[in-house]
């Protein structure tokens, strides 16, 4: 039934594409039933109404039958707890409903997916559970569309389509999240060289703060071997320290910044960028302070060592690019807020102004994103290379290339 | 999607080959049906399973294709010019087809197939006129249901659910028992006859009565013609002729043989060579209505012997094969009726026609017209002739007539020299008191219908003897020919003019083919009178033949129940052996036949009848299925209750659980969600919140004293019964409400 198409053809492509999506078998078969039916009567054949009763039956058994099927379907619908965009999930539907039910398929159009996540059963009674693999490519806070229940019994000839409102309860998928690698060192308030992060010492300039859960890379030193014992599970002291490193990281959320389509814009990237940036920061014992302006400040504090992100990597997650404030402003607010943050992250598009030069103690990561790389991402671009100015380290950000093990 | 698997590819050539052979079976018969499915089946097979493992755009097959089309568009033109337009269509269908076949990459190209194989089906419908015919289509219905469900799931396979056999089956089993039950139901509308022209394999012309028709064209139009020869009749009766079957120009043919054709016929014995017995489909009708096709008509009786005066044809051109045989009288038309004849059997050169024909469509040249309107082919119709006629109905209170016109003609009035003084006595004594002579004329018929047997013995038994006296004083008994001369001359002794006529008594309407079948059984004899005023009135004077119904059966039940009462009542007059093969095969028919009528007159006299129960209960069962989500659980809880103060009161189990458990189900009536593994405490910590007082420690402490406890508590049971009727008291709406609030 496919209509070929051409240069040659006296239809215009639209005319065309719009006679091939009108022209179905269900369409089809109707106009065959009332030709036969008109035959029927014309010439008062008797046999022919016989082939008109079967078509008219294929025709009523199609719209009857997949209605029935899907009557008093229920469907409870579970994700994973915790869904970070470029993850592929499962999502399980537990279909329940009486008798048996044959051809149902579900079709879920989840809107952070990759596409809509579907399941077919031929044949299932009571209840019955689907499971459907998606792919995460958004993050954001998300109203479920409801789901869809079509069947098609017993021939595939017309589908009937169901839907299921959802309670709305919102779901939330958290940014996508990538291995940078180590964070450069900082340099500190007392030291003008380059070194090593050090680490808590207990007769540093510390102060006991508390107990926290063990993460894999705590020393052994500071496990809690009396709190570990009662609480059956290891826990280690969290000092306070004053000359610990501390990240502060400004996030740009002006529609301005956001160029690209998509998932793959600088504002998604940056994001990304920003939960990785500060989860390997606290991996590594920094403290990091989040701020970010679109339209509300976010201001959020994520002490080190702290295992559950949650909180910050949600809010993330919420965030839009309807701010007001860039990368830049906020930071040259925020530095004097937070004078022993000593590792700033910004983000700019590759022509925005520099922050003008910081202390000497204070490393400055500058994610240059490649605009032109989002607006045009199959233009092949070469591979970013970081660079050094000073104290500051700009990382070329651009849409064809991997964030994975940018700071190596 | 290429059609991958298995079931596809099988079901897909079963389909296919079941269309075709159908298709082969309509048009050449049983045998080519079968090797046609022989042939078509592995085919198919073959092609699809070689398609399927090859590329749309590297496929060998691509070009095979091409070239298959252009070979049936090749034929095409050729094709309408050997035979005719919807062969040559449907051999190019067939052509099209294997184009297809060659070329199915994808499931659109397989529903294509599909409707290239309905379309065979419904060609097939078109020409068929067997009702094995409906085998076909049940065998196409099953395994097109079952390729349909294929197709569809095949996108969907899943290898761990897989359609199961007995689900196709049900899937089959819903469409045939639909499509039975529409086609049963399914009012049968009068045919359109829109356009249409029947096709025949037979073409008649002569240059003898071409050329006389030419000479005389000049003398009028048919009617005047007809009008000169029944001039001519009124002049003389003409002299009795020795009895014969045939008339002089049938006389070196061969063909049906019931002597009532012919020109003079003797009514003791007009079966000389004994075809009419027999139960031969010798001609097929399709009509909205049963109708009697008249062959010859009679106006002379001898006492034995039957003759037509009008025995002078007019010769008529045919039009490209269409004639005017008289103009419709205004505001008739609505009267104007259309029917088809197609014969299966060779026949003798009369065209059987139904009074009054108004235009005839026949293959040939030139016809022969008589004074009683009654046509002539000019030789012997032979086998699959098909001719259309429109005719005139003429119907006043409720009775058919013939013809309006009347033209006094002696024969009408003539009486045999040696007539038995009995029967115009008899005739005064059943139309005593009658003064009208259409009262007269029914009187007579409705006497004889009910007063004596029909019996085709009294062929055989009544040689040699006066035949009406005997049939009328003495056996009673007797066939057609013998009804139908007694009250032909019955309505003459009361001065009413008759005549008999011979022909066909077309009334049996094959209801899976719609064809009304006319057997050799239904050659006939009745009469016609003329009632001053009105015109001549059809009389069926054989209780063994319906007279012609002037209702449309429009119901296929009621077409069924007809038929089979037809076919029973055909057998017993035939008394054939019921120990032959055919025999057992034709009762194991009938049985089938007997059950469907016996669905079939049931869901009628439903339909009919009992409508409006069936309407007041739809409404019925619609309120309460509307209602049936408010009603079910305050019923179900009433009856909760009920059983709780049953069981408590027969029973000699604690009183404390029998409560608790009505409460429970009361709760959960309600939609209260309680998990498994709830503990007694928790579930009846949850019960103040839906706002009964109570304590819940007391409560559990009663439990699980009269469960695990040596003491009795009345007032423990005390407060169980009051939580319990409080339960119920607050009625279904209420609890429903405060559980849902306790859920959010």
């Amino acid at each position: 039934m496919k209509i070929q198409s051409g240069s040659s053809s006296i239809f215009s492509p639209q005319t065309l594409d719009s006679l091939q999506r009108w022209i179905n078998l269900h369409r089809v078969l109707w106009v065959l039933t009332l030709a036969c039916f008109f035959v029927a009567w014309n010439r008062g054949l008797a046999l022919l109404y016989g082939v008109f009763s079967l078509s008219l039956a294929l025709l009523l058994i199609s719209q009857v039958m997949p209605r029935w099927q899907l009557r008093g379907i229920q469907v409870e619908r579970r994700f994973p707890p915790i869904m970070s965009a470029g993850e592929e999930i499962e999502v399980v539907y537990r279909l329940s409903g009486s008798g048996h039910r044959y051809h149902t398929r579900i079709i879920d159009d989840i809107p952070f997916a990759d596409g809509p996540a579907s399941g077919f059963l031929p044949v299932w009674e009571t209840s019955h559970e689907i499971t459907s693999r998606v792919c995460c490519e958004h993050r954001g806070l998300f109203t479920l569309d409801p789901l869809r229940l079509t069947s098609a019994y017993p021939f595939g000839i017309l589908s009937h389509e169901r839907c299921l409102s959802s309670p709305g309860e919102p779901v939330r998928v958290l940014p996508r999240l990538y291995e940078l690698g180590e964070l450069p060192t900082p340099q500190h308030a007392n030291q003008n060289s380059e070194g090593d992060l050090p680490i808590a010492q207990r007769d540093g300039q510390e102060q006991f703060l508390s107990i926290r859960e063990y993460v894999h890379g705590d020393s052994l030193r500071h496990i809690h071997w009396r709190a570990s014992a009662r609480l059956q599970r290891l826990v280690v002291k969290e000092y306070e320290r004053d000359d610990r490193p501390m990240l502060l990281l400004a996030l740009d959320c002006r529609a301005a910044f956001n160029k690209g389509e998509g998932n793959r814009t600088t504002f998604e990237f940056a994001i990304s960028l920003a939960a990785s940036v500060i989860r390997q920061a606290t991996r590594e014992g920094m403290s990091s302070v989040l701020i970010a302006e679109h339209g509300k400040r976010l201001e959020t504090a994520i002490p080190a060592y702290q295992s559950d992100l949650y909180e910050v990597l949600a809010q993330l997650a919420e965030l839009q690019d309807s701010g007001n404030l860039s990368s830049r402003e906020l930071i040259e607010e925020a530095i004097h807020r937070y004078p022993q943050a000593n590792l700033v992250v910004g983000f700019r598009l590759r022509d925005d102004p520099l922050i003008p030069a910081f202390p000497p103690h204070v490393t400055h990561i500058d994610f240059e994103m490649d605009d032109e790389s989002f607006h045009f991402p199959l233009r092949h671009t070469k591979a970013p290379r970081m660079n050094r100015f000073g104290n500051r380290l700009s990382y070329p950000v651009s849409s064809g290339h991997s964030m994975e093990g940018l700071l190596q | 999607m290429k059609p991958g698997s298995n079931p596809v590819v099988v079901w897909y050539s079963l389909v296919s080959s079941v269309a075709a052979s159908a298709l082969l079976y309509a048009h050449l018969g049983l045998l080519a049906a079968g090797i046609g499915l022989l042939v078509t089946l592995p085919v198919c097979l073959w092609v699809l399973l070689r398609v399927r493992h090859t590329d749309e755009a590297s496929s060998p097959f691509r070009k095979y294709s091409e070239q298959t089309a252009v070979v049936g568009l090749a034929l095409f033109l050729p094709l309408i010019l050997v035979t005719n337009l919807l062969t040559a269509l449907l051999i190019f269908l067939g052509f099209g087809f294997v184009s297809l076949l060659l070329q199915t990459h994808d499931d659109r190209r397989l529903y294509l197939g599909l409707g290239v194989g309905f379309t065979a089906l419904m060609a097939g419908a078109v020409v068929a006129k067997s009702g094995y015919y409906l085998v076909f289509l049940i065998a196409y219905a099953v395994s097109v249901s079952i390729t349909l469900g294929h197709i569809h799931l095949e996108p969907l396979r899943n290898p761990a659910h897989p359609w199961r056999q007995r689900d196709q089956l049900r899937s089959a089993v819903w469409l045939v028992a639909s499509a039975v039950l529409i086609y049963l139901i399914l009012p049968r509308f009068p045919a359109g006859n829109l356009g249409s022209r029947p096709g025949s394999d037979h073409f008649y012309q002569s240059q003898a009565w071409e050329q006389e028709a030419r000479q005389t064209r000049a003398t009028g139009d048919p009617e005047e013609r007809i009008q000169s020869m029944l001039d001519t009749l009124s002049e003389h009766l003409p002299e009795s002729r020795e009895p014969s079957s045939r008339s002089d120009s049938d006389a070196n043919q061969t063909g049906y043989g019931y002597g009532g054709f012919g020109e003079t016929f003797d009514v003791q014995n007009p079966d000389t060579q004994g075809d009419r017995f027999n139960n031969t489909i010798v001609a097929r009708m399709r009509a909205d209505r049963p109708l009697y096709l008249r062959a010859r008509i009679f106006d002379v009786f001898d006492g034995i012997s039957w003759h037509s005066s009008a025995t002078t044809l007019s010769k008529l051109e045919l039009d490209r094969g269409e004639i005017s045989l008289m103009q419709t009288p205004p505001g008739l038309d609505p009267f104007i009726e259309t029917y088809e004849v197609i014969l299966e059997q060779d026949l003798v050169n009369n065209i059987m026609a139904a009074a009054v024909p108004v235009k005839l469509r026949f293959p040939g040249t030139v016809i022969g017209i008589d004074a009683f309107h009654q046509l002539q082919a000019p030789g012997l119709l032979r086998k699959d002739t098909a001719y259309v006629v429109e005719f005139l109905r003429l119907q006043l209170k409720e009775r058919s007539f013939a013809e309006r016109s009347y033209y006094e003609v002696p024969g009408y009035r003539q009486l045999p020299g040696d007539l038995d003084t009995r029967i115009p006595e008899l005739a005064r004594q059943i139309t005593q008191g009658l003064d009208s002579p259409f009262d007269r004329a029914l009187a007579l018929e409705g006497y004889l219908r009910s007063h004596y047997a029909y019996d085709f013995e009294s062929v055989f038994l009544s040689q040699h003897q006066t035949p009406l006296s005997r049939f009328l004083f003495e056996t009673k008994r007797g066939h057609c020919e013998y009804f139908a001369s007694a009250l032909a001359i019955m309505l003459r002794t009361l001065d009413i003019p008759s005549r008999l006529v011979t022909g066909f008594s077309a009334t049996d309407l094959n209801p899976l083919t719609g064809y009304y079948e006319i057997h050799a059984l239904d050659g006939h004899a009745w009469v016609e009178a003329y009632i001053e005023g009105m015109g001549w009135l059809e009389l069926e004077p054989t209780a063994y033949y319906d007279v012609p119904s002037q209702e449309r059966q429009t119901l296929s039940a009621e077409q069924i129940n007809r038929y089979v009462e037809r076919q029973l009542r055909l057998d017993e007059t035939l008394d054939s052996n019921h120990l032959s093969p055919d025999a057992i095969i034709g009762s194991l028919w009938q049985i089938l036949y007997l059950s469907t009528v016996w669905v079939a007159a049931h869901l009628k006299l439903m339909f009919l009848y009992a409508w409006p129960w069936l309407a007041g209960l739809s409404v019925i069962a619609l309120i309460a299925g509307l209602s049936w989500p408010w009603l079910a659980p305050r019923w179900r809880a009433r009856r909760i209750r009920d059983e709780v103060y049953r069981r408590i009161r027969d029973a000699d189990c604690p009183e404390v659980n029998e409560y608790f458990a009505g409460i429970d189900r009361l709760l959960r009536n309600a939609g209260m969600e309680i998990s498994k593994g709830t503990t007694i405490e928790s579930y009846l910590q949850r019960i103040p919140d839906l706002g009964f007082s109570l304590d819940p420690g007391e409560l559990v402490s009663t439990f699980n004293t009269q469960n695990y406890g040596t003491t009795d508590s009345d007032q423990g049971v005390e407060n169980y019964r009051r939580l319990f009727d409080a339960v119920y008291a607050l009625g279904y709406g209420e609890l429903s409400n405060r559980t849902r609030s306790q859920r959010v």
